[in-house]
């Protein structure tokens, strides 16, 4: 059934016909049909589908591979700073410097 | 060549989270600038990055032999309280991203805000058209079963 619809989807057309006998996908493009993906139209003797438009899809795909990618970021970023922070702290107590000393010297 | 005008695809979307985190402002930040530079990484594998930390400066895959991709630029920086990018990331479509990490400091807890916004052709392309149709397919799927299950 996903086969159908990624073909139809590369094709563009506005109104195709699957690249397939009609027996065959009767069924599938009915539960198609009946969940939106796309409209019949019956011509003659011919049934031709409509895709319809992408919806809201691609856009939602983009959105949860940079939320993943954003989360693992943020994540790291926290974990991290936190341990360098403790790091600094420890290296404080020990009567370290804070490895900013650096920094300062030079301005 | 083929000319076609295209209708309804321009989209748009926001990504946003707060954190909280135990350490000063100016840790953060620079841990920031190294986690989007040479230690940036997906949740599979390290990605280095160059990130050019001034305004300008570029954010970029350098794959050597100048082979890259680049993915944005630094549209404002101010440390230890502001990046901001702006760029097309890693979409290859006519889309543009602005990415923001704001830093405020209080008793040494640093609350990071990340803002994520992107709008334009945020349609299918050709590497994503199949995981992009697999929520829509799982959708297919469900229905199927529930009509097979009212059929019974």
């Amino acid at each position: 059934m996903g086969e159908i619809v990624v073909r139809m989807k590369r094709a563009q057309p506005a109104v195709s016909r699957p690249a397939v006998s009609q027996h065959p996908v009767s069924q599938p493009m009915g539960v198609l049909g009946w969940v939106g993906v796309v409209t019949a139209v019956r011509r003659g003797r011919h049934r031709m589908y409509r895709l319809e438009g992408g919806g809201p899809w691609p856009v939602r795909e983009w959105m949860r591979v940079f939320e993943r990618y954003w989360n693992y970021q943020v994540d790291q970023i926290r974990q991290r700073a936190e341990v360098k922070a403790l790091e600094r702290m420890i290296r404080l107590e020990d009567g370290g410097d804070d490895g900013t000393t650096e920094t300062k010297e030079e301005e | 060549m083929g000319a076609v005008v295209k209708e309804g695809v321009m989209q748009a979307f926001e990504i946003v989270r707060e954190e909280e985190i135990a350490a000063p402002a100016e840790i953060v930040f620079e841990t920031i600038l190294e986690q989007m530079g040479p230690l940036n990484s997906t949740p599979e594998k390290a990605m280095p990055m160059v990130l050019e930390a001034w305004p300008g400066g570029r954010w970029f895959r350098d794959l050597g032999n100048n082979a890259g991709h680049f993915w944005g630029v630094v549209q404002a920086i101010k440390p230890p309280s502001l990046l901001e990018i702006s760029g097309p990331l890693f979409m290859s479509n006519p889309a543009v991203s602005n990415v923001q990490y704001r830093l405020t400091e209080e008793n040494g807890v640093t609350r990071m805000r990340f803002v994520h916004r992107a709008m334009g052709w945020v349609g299918e392309q050709e590497r994503q058209v199949e995981s992009g149709w697999s929520p829509m397919l799982e959708r297919i799927r469900a229905a199927a079963v529930e009509r097979a299950g009212r059929r019974r």
